[in-house]
């Protein structure tokens, strides 16, 4: 009995972090490839302008914002593959199990 | 310059357009594609040295399966979103050349893109070398490069080092005649453990030049005062390299051409002929045909010494050889300096491949040297370089446009290139106006503008601005 509720509850805490890690998969994916672009961007932009015009003050602030979004998407690229490592142990352990 | 085609795989328009601008103004020419079809086609009609692919939502684990199946010379870098170490290592095993997790910073992006390509220019140089059957000691000598020239050249260097003919070395100052006549020595089974002797001719003086060559008796002139071999008897049983042999005198040129067509000579002040067993490489960086017609230099010399002519080409001629050129001497000179160089930026990379180097590799290797020493922090960098390549444009020699007929099936499509190439000659000099270069091009402005969308110059001029 307490086998089989330790079991279902190891399904569901599988179920949740698949689906966490399922959408993190899916943010990241629509998310890293614009900020990618952009940074490239921001980056030929900064190429092409005047060293002291106020284009490029712009350009600069627009890069750490860019940069801090890289920081939380490399966190999460991270974050996302724990849950995949996770999800693969709870599997592997219910096979086991069974 | 022929420059390295890179091909993109990328679903997302915004991606594919901010690498296609990252790396044509790199000095790539790229092309983009959003599908597997459109991607082969251009593999097909291409040649291609790396491919960025994604694995995302584009087929880039398939275009990886068809490069490798159909052995396209080329490096694929997979891009993805979402870095999973098994897929990554999936990628490499099935021979990607790496694999880039998004966001990925454009000074990684060009340096993998770099390597890449080095890689791919020495597996095919490998390859070319022992399709041609070239031995390892031509290329030991010291010899860098994996052009078509240059490989032309290490094939010929096997041929003719087992023949005994005179052989006659052309090319610019600089273009490494004297490595190539040590190379074809060393390859001479028979010659090759015995004596190699240079002589330069142009800066031996007009009166000692005869007795260096020949050797004097005691007594034969004021100064003689000992026996003292020559140089060809020096060399004996090897090779002597005569190194600007145009600037030998009329009277010398006589003298020579015998020691070619008898082996023999006499010391100067002695009356015993002595013969001797030598190969003569001799190399001009003159025009030959010119000097026979002003009188300067014997006909019966030039035929004797032109059996086999081999001619070096200049260094704005073989472009794909710098790569392993600038590795090559800052491999040798942070030896030589006892210093660590890691890497060189891509900018210093990039004006060194867009100088058009007059004096040839001797230049290149001397400057090499002087940011390998100035260097301070292991990567060469823009500072590194000395002015002339900072303000090189105007040594730039302007080349005729060629057509590469292959590929192109109409006509519109073989101008393509040689109208995109004086649009952009014409921005250059303008400095990107619009208004000025369509009255110096002959067209009115909505042309203008129609033809840099064509061509994909509009972000040029954004970027002149």
């Amino acid at each position: 009995m307490i086998k089989s509720t330790n079991k279902k509850n190891r399904t569901g805490k599988g179920k949740k972090l698949f689906t966490i890690g399922e959408t993190a998969k899916s943010v990241l994916g629509e998310l890293n490839n614009p900020v990618d672009a952009t940074n490239r961007f921001i980056n030929l932009a900064l190429n092409s302008v005047g060293e002291d015009s106020q284009s490029r003050q712009f350009l600069l602030e627009s890069k750490q914002g860019m940069r801090r979004i890289s920081a939380l998407l490399k966190r999460l690229n991270s974050y996302a593959d724990k849950m995949e490592r996770e999800i693969t142990k709870i599997s592997r352990f219910d096979t086991d199990d069974s | 310059m022929n420059r390295p085609q890179i091909l993109i795989l990328n679903k997302d328009i915004l991606t594919q357009k901010s690498l296609y601008e990252l790396l044509s103004r790199s000095n790539y020419k790229v092309e983009a594609a959003d599908t597997f079809k459109k991607a082969i086609e251009f593999l097909k009609n291409g040649n291609f040295k790396a491919v960025l692919a994604d694995i995302d939502k584009a087929p880039g684990l398939e275009l990886l399966k068809f490069i490798k199946e159909n052995s396209y010379n080329t490096a694929v870098i997979m891009l993805s979103s979402y870095g999973k170490a098994d897929s990554a290592a999936n990628a490499i095993t099935l021979g990607a050349f790496d694999y880039l997790i998004k966001p990925i910073e454009d000074q990684k992006i060009l340096s993998v893109i770099r390597a890449a390509i080095d890689k791919m220019d020495s597996l095919s140089a490998a390859a070319i070398s022992s399709k041609k059957g070239i031995s390892s000691k031509a290329l030991a000598c010291g010899l860098v490069g994996n052009s078509a020239p240059i490989t032309e050249i290490y094939s010929l260097i096997d041929r003719v080092s087992t023949s005994k003919a005179t052989i006659l070395l052309r090319g610019e100052s600089g273009t490494g005649k004297r490595m190539i006549a040590r190379a074809i020595h060393k390859s001479d089974k028979k010659r090759k453990d015995k004596p190699f002797i240079e002589v330069s001719c142009g800066a031996l003086p007009k009166e000692i030049i005869e007795s260096e060559l020949f050797g004097h008796t005691k007594g034969s002139f004021t100064g003689a005062l000992a026996d003292r071999k020559g140089r060809f008897e020096l060399a004996d049983g090897g090779t002597i390299l005569l190194d600007d042999i145009d600037s030998f005198s009329l009277d010398l040129q006589t003298k020579l051409l015998r020691v070619l067509q008898q082996k023999e000579f006499e010391r100067v002040g002695d009356h015993n002929t002595m013969k001797v067993d030598v190969r003569v490489i001799a190399t001009t960086n003159q025009n030959l045909e010119k000097a026979i017609a002003d009188g300067r230099f014997r006909q019966d010399l030039y035929y004797r010494l032109n059996v086999i002519s081999i001619t070096i080409p200049p260094l704005r001629e073989r472009k794909e050889d710098l790569p392993a050129l600038i590795k090559h001497f800052i491999a040798v000179y942070s030896k030589e300096n006892y210093k660590k160089i890691k890497n060189i930026t891509d900018e210093a990379y990039r004006i060194l491949t867009s100088y058009d180097w007059p004096g040839n590799v001797r230049e290149l290797e001397n400057i090499i040297e002087r940011a390998v020493i100035l260097d301070t922090d292991l990567v060469i960098d823009k500072d590194d370089l000395p002015e002339v390549l900072l303000s090189g444009s105007s040594n730039v020699v302007e080349k005729p446009v060629t057509l590469n007929t292959g590929s192109v099936s109409t006509l519109k499509e073989a101008l393509k290139n040689p109208e995109r190439i004086f649009i952009e000659k014409i921005l250059e000099e303008v400095g990107g106006n619009k208004k000025k270069a369509a009255i110096k091009l002959g067209v009115n402005r909505t042309t203008l503008y129609n033809k840099l969308r064509q061509h994909n110059l509009l972000s040029y001029i954004s970027s002149k601005k």
